[in-house]
């Protein structure tokens, strides 16, 4: 009975622990973007430059925020990669000609400005965070 | 061919016809700057100083791009580097084209455009994407850079979806490539013109054959060819990749015969001012690389970097109608690194290369002449490295590397009778970007 209970505390913990970091940040977009959920898969290859316009034909433009402990979350949660091998990965699109990196702005502040300016935008602010200003995208 | 770009990139970029299409605001300029030292010890690598240690290894680029219209980027990069007797920071066009994605599935790119061969071609001059200072020197030979850095065309690129199995990059391209007088692969093609015609002409042992020196290569790059394939595959982080390339050039060459080295019928004694009894006339060749392959793997968990490739290159070389190399070269490597703390990464790294895999004791290399020995064949190299992330735009390496063997040129960069088959070299070298 004693280990099934550990049992279900360590797993509750574990589950916790991963709604803990999956709320940390959510992707955002222009409130008159059409779209309002998006598969895990397309957020992925839209962050890596696989994707890159919108249902509508027009270009997606990215952003990323300096702040190092979200974008680790948002990295590690959306593209499978570190917020280093992220930031390597557009090096390499940058100086080799092949891509454009996202637009980097300072803190949730500037991302919900920019966004809201950028009918073509999608970034990640703190759960937290999110207001009336932009909108959510879901992650499906 | 680097002016054509230069002119056709600066139309895009500033033609009054696209300045209503895109704010000149939105030119996006980034640039990076490295300086290496480099120390050997027996044999120098890469700069003919590098035993006595050199400050010669530096690299600054300035990357210039523009979102035109939301399906066309055009761009260019100018590099200055140095390596030794290499680049001199002349500053020279690196990449520089237009590129035109009319859906994620297909873009073209037409201008000067980085060669996808292998994972991490595209990237080589740019310090800050590789955990170590130089990328596995089996597969991308730093000396056969002007060969392989980029070509000068059209190419064909996307992204295809392939459902549970993940996703797949891929480029294919045609052009031409241009290669500089001053590089190691035109030292390396005098020397083994030189060497390839004395023998044919010989008569008796090579040490007091007439010696043809040939001391003007140029190549006349006809064509290259090729693309890469990479599967982004859907267990995180594994990518699978295959590319192939072939490159056809003509050479031309010249140069002048002179009297023995040795003295007939003396004890070998060297003759050390042997005179010029004839020249060697304007002349044609061929330099190819039929094909090469490369197979690659990359495996990253978390913060462990996992890397293998394999490669083979079928080259032929031609002086006249004397065959001077029809072998099949083989390299492979595997490569570990891991990053604690988001900012420290080590690596190691064993690196093969074999210039004839059908000979890879050098046996039948080294019988050609006393000249040459079996270890100038092959290169096994041993490495170590670390890398710190002082900040996210600015970093340090330092790597030391046990190598067993002298082939990919080092010749060119030494006295060949003085050559050792064991040799070592340190790198350190730092490197920032904005």
């Amino acid at each position: 009975m004693k280990i099934k209970i550990v049992l279900m505390l360590v797993a509750a913990a574990f589950v916790f622990s991963n709604v803990a970091l999956a709320a940390d940040y959510v992707l955002v977009v222009n409130k008159g973007n059409a779209v309002s959920s998006i598969d895990a898969k397309d957020a992925k290859k839209i962050f890596l430059g696989k994707k890159s316009s919108w249902n509508n034909g027009e270009r997606i433009v990215l952003y990323s925020q300096q702040n190092q402990t979200l974008t680790e979350a948002f990295s590690e949660g959306v593209v499978r990669k570190s917020a280093q091998q992220f930031m390597v990965f557009w090096k390499k699109a940058l100086f080799t000609g092949t891509g454009k990196p996202p637009v980097e702005v300072s803190d949730d502040a500037q991302m919900k400005q920019a966004i809201a300016a950028d009918p073509k935008g999608i970034g990640y602010i703190s759960a937290s965070a999110m207001d009336g200003t932009v909108k959510q995208l879901i992650i499906n | 061919m680097h002016k054509g770009i230069l002119v056709v990139l600066m139309v895009l970029l500033l033609s009054p016809l696209q300045a209503a299409a895109f704010d000149v605001a939105q030119l996006q300029i980034n640039g990076f700057l490295s300086q290496g030292y480099l120390d050997s010890s027996e044999n120098s690598f890469l700069a003919g100083d590098s035993v006595d240690g050199t400050t010669e290894f530096n690299e600054v680029g300035i990357a210039v791009s523009t979102q035109i219209s939301d399906k066309l980027r055009a761009g260019m990069q100018l590099l200055s580097r140095d390596l030794g007797n290499v680049g001199n920071n002349e500053v020279r066009l690196d990449w520089g084209f237009a590129d035109y994605r009319h859906e994620d599935y297909l873009g073209v790119r037409i201008g000067k455009v980085k060669l996808p061969m292998g994972l991490y071609n595209e990237g080589r001059d740019t310090d800050m994407l590789r955990p170590m200072v130089f990328l596995p020197q089996s597969i991308y030979d730093e000396t056969k850079r002007d060969l392989l850095v980029a070509y000068q065309g059209g190419g064909l690129y996307g992204n295809l979806s392939f459902g549970v199995l993940g996703d797949l990059d891929y480029h294919g391209f045609y052009g031409g490539i241009n290669i500089g007088d001053e590089s190691l692969l035109i030292n390396a093609l005098q020397q083994n013109a030189s060497f390839t015609l004395t023998s044919a002409n010989a008569t008796g042992p090579l040490g007091f054959a007439d010696q043809y020196k040939v001391n003007n290569v140029e190549v006349d790059n006809d064509y290259i060819a090729g693309g890469g394939l990479v599967l982004n595959s859907a267990l995180d982080g594994l990518r699978l990749g295959v590319s192939w390339l072939t490159v056809q050039n003509q050479l031309s060459y010249s140069g002048m015969i002179t009297e023995s080295q040795m003295n007939p019928g003396m004890p070998p004694t060297p003759n050390t001012s042997p005179d010029i009894i004839g020249t060697i006339p304007p002349s044609v060749g061929q330099l190819n690389n039929e094909a090469t392959y490369v197979a690659s793997l990359e495996y990253v968990y978390e913060n462990l970097t996992l890397v293998g490739e394999y490669s083979e290159t079928e080259r032929k070389q031609k002086f006249g109608n004397i065959t001077a190399i029809d072998a099949t070269s083989q390299s492979y490597y595997v490569m570990a690194a891991y990053t604690f703390m988001d900012r420290m990464t080590v690596s190691a790294l064993y690196d093969v290369y074999y210039s004839d895999k059908d000979d890879k004791d050098g046996d039948a290399f080294a019988a050609t002449s006393p000249s040459r020995q079996d270890f100038f064949s092959w290169r096994k190299d041993l490495g170590v490295g670390v890398r710190y992330d002082i900040t996210p735009n600015w970093l340090v390496k330092a790597e030391y590397h046990d190598v067993d063997g002298a082939a990919l040129f080092l010749t060119t960069v030494n006295d060949p009778a003085e050559l050792e088959q064991d040799w070592d070299y340190f790198v350190v070298k730092t490197s920032v970007n904005f």
